[in-house]
């Protein structure tokens, strides 16, 4: 008997350390994924902006000797930056003569005196250019140095080509190891798909060992709770107690059963309870959520539908009830069982009714913070700064970079989210979900507050993100047009008990429903 | 232990808890109208204690030694200087509220309290630039004599602390009770917003919950250092930290739960030494003090007294 | 030549890390200068420079853990009582007594993060400010401190002097020392905060819900920011104990504290320089200036009205005030030509 409670501990233990491991693999996977991407547009810009440095570089080196090979001595320019100074100087002194001058005199004056002044200055500058050619004659070069120029000329184009050549050729390198990069990568990530995929059918093989194992445990409950049904002996109070826990351990196994047996199923939840003291916001609720279908939660305000959320995601723990999920790994956990920073690891991710963004970080850099649980680095790593952690860090910026733009918003990527339009901050929080890789995202009340115009938006990306990811959706919503457009299944909820669920047709022909939404009404 | 033992131990309690029940209650007014946890308490007080202090020395100066030397011929002559004393402190509280909290409304309470913290350090300064010298010798007492009661020596000055101060937080309490303008302090302790909305003249209340805390932080302070007989800048300083102490350990939520906490608190100062000097480890009761309040709070993170404010995701 | 310049040295120069190297070396030129510079100017740069350590300690805690912590007198005294103890009395090598001194500083601020977690805010401003007083309280009592009217002071015996790697370090080679860890620290800081750590600590700040649901562990980063503060505290009270070669209890306590406080608010919470400038503002000029001049107290009163107004008006501290006098410096240059010279 106790021997086989070790196997099937021991079992336990080696099956949890499978799910850890796969679910590092595949970060991994995706790691490496991302680090062979191609980002040409970069290696383009840089190369293009090495070239760009390259020729300023010689193009300055070259222009004195071509200018000096297009008859303007170094005598020239030295004249011509003496005129240029001069100039300057005039323009400024100008200026301020007109403000002295306009202080003091009136329109038709001040042309009089401007002109003047004017004439006086012109003539001033004759008399130096003159002066100028004097000291700084024009003298042209003759053939030897001519051809020495020429030369020069030469042998600096040659040095801007070879140094081209060479940046060229290094570009080439980095692309041809890069090259070779990749198909490291991909081999690597062959080696790792293979071991995910043998984790993965050993999870499978646990799973399905669990299904008989758990069909003897049930019997083994149900025994016992018919004996102690039977039992007259015991205090009524205590035999409830303890009649209610097994109820409850044999709930749990029906469960987790039901998802393990039924692959369609992603999230069972049954007879979900959660009391406040003596107020039952969640009375009994149980309802399954499938693969990739869009699910709906709607009720009269406090019918507990946030609850039932945060009852999910572990913000709060549940009275009572089971919550059994499967998550990423293929694994069926109860999601009692979880801390509230573990469910993002699961694969579950959620939005919330008020906004809760990082306001003292970039929306970008938010995101970043959303990928927390995808990273590969440690916090050692990130004290010293490591290649790996700035390999990570590009691969996380692509990404959310293009989500932003998927969600039309990739133009605040590089503001505070402070400030902006509650729509756009909607649509923040809805592309942290998506940069985690969740399979189930909870939506709380994702069109409040936006308009209609807004609202079809809204519905349309959900609906892509489900279609074109294969994510599942389960969200809470009041706006019925929302609901009724994009949900496959709707569950309606009044006083934290389930009033209904079905189609969004069926609800919205359900009579209860009308009434809870509508109020009693009389005539009908 | 000995009866007298014990009525000594709760006699000191008692009059531990004289002083620092005024210091405890002005920080929880404060607290509870302006959402700060003022530092300052301490500070505030210490001032009004210098004030009367330098009031009291100046009615004589002997001739032979320059010294200070007053001879009391009168009552009045305590009581006026007393009176000044926390005048100044009242009149510094309600400054401090209307040219600095006022202005500053739309910070957050981390904020306000650091500018308590900085209005610490301003006074630590402040102080030996008005009066002149970094210590004084209090002289202010409101007796000299002792009677004996049980065998246990009562020192006369420290019974009438503790009916001034039993007095003035019992007035106080039946002020926030049944009137007005205690019903207005209520209200703004719950929400200023709303308080405002409905008509209650909110700066008024803050600056005169300002001006009280700094008058019984004031009585606070020169009754606590005549008792010590000297007085420095950092005199209040344990006093102040005690009050937090006794705050944090009876929760600020109610405006009784830090005085409960301050009873606790002066008991087992009281207690603690008397305890611990028969295995020889007397210097240790406060630090075991202290961790005692830290696994307290850490048990019970809103106080004895306190109700959790639990945030709505 | 001018290409390699161009390609290579212009991007180092722009990174950070160029700005710490030159702190460091700035600190080297003054080790050297001891003798020319005024004893209280190069003892004021010193202590300075040491509590900065300190201040980037307090830093990562207020501004990117949002903990108000008054408990950074309690590590550095841990620091350099932890040093003096077990080198001088129980004759530990020195690297040893150093190690000492970083094992219980992290210890201790386990404890503290741990009691951050269930207390927020307000609250834990005070009950750090007590666990500070216990750490002192133990120091305080400790047999061979205790002697003394106040306790806690270094006394007795001939001083062992400090001998490392076989070289006997003065007081001046310990500013050696001190440069060094002034950029060691400035970088892993600057690193932490630029990293996902730092921008998970600040994501707890905002919203502790938003940051557990994207998989942040409150306690482990709550943890994390207790620990490399503590530490940085304690390697501050290692070198003013390699430096000062003296302590008292009195100056690690709340005064301390709300110094560190002032000096980083003042500066700047969340920069690296800022945080520099507001330890000189706050402990440099008040050792360099007020100190000789007598004007202790003023130097006091300054600092809290500084504190009142930086956070009621200019929370970016000073590091924003240089940003926007430089955009204003602009400005007024171009306002001034056009007074001058007229329009165009």
């Amino acid at each position: 008997m106790a021997l086989n409670k070790i196997k099937s501990l021991l079992a336990a233990k080696i099956h949890g350390s499978h799910v850890k491991k796969h679910r590092q693999l595949v970060l991994r996977t995706h790691y490496l994924k991302g680090l062979s991407q191609e980002n040409k547009l970069e290696d383009e810009k840089r190369l293009e902006a090495r070239y760009q440095m390259i020729e300023t570089y010689y193009q300055e080196a070259i222009a004195p000797y071509q200018r000096q090979l297009s008859g303007i001595t170094k005598l020239d320019d030295q004249k011509t930056k003496k005129i240029l100074k001069f100039d300057e100087k005039a323009y400024w002194a100008r200026r301020r003569y007109k403000t002295k001058q306009a202080k003091t005199l009136d329109e038709s004056k001040l042309e009089a005196s401007l002109a003047q002044y004017d004439q006086r200055k012109r003539d001033e500058r004759q008399a130096y250019l003159g002066k100028l050619e004097e000291k700084y004659p024009h003298v042209d070069l003759n053939e030897a140095e001519l051809k020495q120029l020429q030369s020069q000329i030469d042998r600096q184009t040659m040095l801007r080509d070879a140094r081209k050549a060479r940046a060229l050729a290094q570009q080439t390198k980095k692309h041809a190891q890069f090259l070779k990069l990749k198909t490291t990568i991909a081999k690597k990530v062959e080696e790792l798909k293979q071991q995910i995929k043998l984790l993965s059918e050993k999870i499978e093989n646990y799973n399905q060992q669990k299904v008989k194992a758990d069909i003897l445990r049930r019997e083994e409950l149900l025994q016992a709770h018919k004996g102690l049904e039977a039992n007259h002996h015991l205090p009524l109070h205590y035999k409830q107690k303890k009649l209610d826990v097994l109820a409850s351990q044999i709930d749990l196994i029906d469960t987790t059963n039901l998802v393990l047996e039924d692959k369609t199923i992603h999230l069972a939840v049954s007879k979900l309870k959660m009391f406040f003291g003596g107020v039952k916001a969640v009375n009994d609720l149980s309802f399954q959520v499938k693969h990739g279908e869009i699910f709906g939660l709607i009720g009269p305000n406090g019918a507990g539908k946030t609850t039932v959320f945060n009852c999910l995601t572990q913000f709060y723990k549940a009275t009572g009830g089971h919550m059994i999920f499967r998550n990423k790994e293929n694994n069926v956990v109860n999601l009692l069982t979880k801390k509230t920073h573990d469910i993002i690891h699961e694969g579950i991710a959620r939005s919330f009714q008020n906004v809760e963004l990082i306001w003292e970080l970039t929306v970008i850099d938010n995101l970043l913070v959303a990928a927390h649980s995808l990273l590969v680095t440690n916090f050692v790593e990130h004290m010293l700064h490591t290649k790996k952690m700035w390999r990570e860090d590009r691969v996380l910026r692509t990404k959310g970079m293009n989500i932003l733009q998927v969600l039309g918003i990739a133009e605040y990527a590089f503001r505070s989210p402070y400030g902006l339009p509650y729509g756009v901050l909607k649509k923040i929080e809805l592309a942290r979900t998506l940069m985690t890789n969740p399979s189930l995202i909870i939506l709380d009340e994702p069109a409040a507050g936006l308009n209609d115009a807004e609202t079809m938006e809204l519905a349309s990306v959900i609906k892509k993100i489900n279609e074109e990811f294969h994510i599942t959706i389960f969200l809470v919503e009041h706006d019925m047009g929302l609901v009724m457009s994009i949900c496959d299944t709707v569950c309606a909820i009044s006083f934290g008990k389930m009033i209904g669920i079905g189609t969004p047709q069926a609800i919205q022909n359900n009579p209860e429903v009308r009434t809870a939404y509508l109020g009693e009404d009389s005539d009908e | 232990m000995t009866f007298t033992d014990i009525i000594s131990i709760l006699l000191n309690a008692l009059v531990g808890f004289s002083y620092l029940s005024l210091a405890t209650f002005g920080i929880v007014l404060i607290f509870k109208t302006s959402s700060t946890t003022n530092f300052a308490q301490g500070s505030l007080g210490i001032l009004g204690a210098y004030t009367t202090s330098y009031l009291i020395d100046k009615q004589g100066v002997s001739d032979l030694t320059g010294l200070p030397s007053v001879v009391i011929t009168s009552p009045w002559q305590l009581v006026l200087p007393m009176l000044g004393g926390i005048m100044v402190s009242f009149i510094v509280g309600l400054l401090i509220d209307v040219v600095i909290f006022r202005n500053a409304k739309f910070t957050n309470a981390a904020t306000k309290q650091i500018i308590t913290m900085g209005l610490v350090i301003v006074i630590t300064g402040l102080i030996p630039v008005i009066f002149g010298a970094a210590t004084m010798r209090q002289s202010f007492v409101f007796s000299d004599k002792t009677i004996t009661f049980l065998g246990v020596p009562l020192p006369v000055h420290q019974l009438i602390t503790l009916a001034l101060s039993a007095f003035l937080i019992i007035f106080i309490f039946m002020m926030l009770k049944y009137t007005k303008w205690g019903l207005g302090v209520r209200a703004v302790a719950s929400n200023e917003r709303v308080a405002g909305l409905m008509g209650i003249n909110t700066n008024r209340i803050n600056s005169l919950s300002w001006a009280i805390a700094g008058a019984l932080g004031a009585l606070a302070a020169i009754t606590y250092t005549a008792a010590i007989g000297s007085l420095s800048s950092t005199s209040m300083i344990d006093m102040q930290v005690n009050a937090f102490y006794a705050s944090i350990l009876g929760g600020f939520s109610t405006f009784f739960g830090p005085l409960a906490g301050a009873f606790l608190l002066t008991t087992a100062q009281a207690l603690f030494p008397a305890i611990l000097v028969s295995y020889n480890m007397a210097p240790w009761s406060n630090t075991f003090l202290y961790i005692a309040i830290i696994i307290a709070v850490l048990i019970k993170p809103a106080g004895l007294f306190g109700k959790k404010v639990i945030k709505k995701v | 030549m001018k290409i390699f310049y161009r390609e290579h040295l212009k991007p180092f120069l722009k990174k950070p890390y160029f700005g710490f190297i030159m702190v460091g070396l700035v600190l080297l030129i003054v080790r050297f200068l001891v003798d020319v510079l005024p004893p209280d100017l190069y003892g004021a740069i010193v202590i300075t420079s040491y509590y900065y350590i300190a201040g980037l300690g307090f830093a990562l805690l207020l501004g990117y853990g949002g903990l108000a912590s008054l408990g950074t007198g309690a590590f550095v005294g841990i620091g350099a009582f932890g040093l003096h103890y077990v080198y001088r009395f129980l004759e530990m090598p020195l690297l040893v007594a150093i190690l000492v001194g970083i094992v219980l500083s992290i210890i201790i601020s386990i404890a503290f993060g741990f009691v951050s977690l269930r207390i927020s805010g307000m609250y834990l401003a005070i009950v750090t400010m007590g666990l500070s007083q216990i750490i002192i309280e133990i120091i305080k009592n400790i047999p061979k401190y205790a002697s003394g009217t106040s306790g806690g002071f270094l006394s007795g015996g001939p001083p062992r002097p400090l001998v490392f790697l076989g070289m006997e370090l003065s007081q001046d080679g310990s500013v050696v020392f001190m440069a060094v860890f002034v950029v060691l620290s400035m970088t892993i800081v600057h690193n932490l905060i630029t990293s996902p750590t730092g921008r998970a600590l600040l994501a707890i700040k905002n919203s502790e819900t938003a940051a557990q649901t994207m998989g942040i562990n409150l306690l482990k980063y709550r943890l994390l920011a207790f620990v490399i503060s503590g530490v940085l505290g304690s390697i501050a009270g290692v070198l003013s104990m390699m430096y000062i070669r003296n302590a008292s209890v009195s100056q690690i306590g709340l005064t301390f504290a709300l110094n560190i406080l002032a000096a980083v608010i003042i500066g700047g919470t969340k920069s690296i320089w800022g945080i520099l400038m507001g330890t000189f503002v706050i402990f440099g000029l008040d050792l360099a200036v007020f100190q000789r001049l007598e004007l202790g107290n003023l130097s006091l009163i300054i600092n809290g009205i500084l504190i009142i107004l930086v956070v009621m008006f200019y929370p970016g501290g000073l590091i924003q005030l240089v940003g926007d006098l430089k955009k204003q410096f602009k400005i007024i240059k171009k306002k001034l030509r056009e007074k001058i010279y007229g329009p165009e």
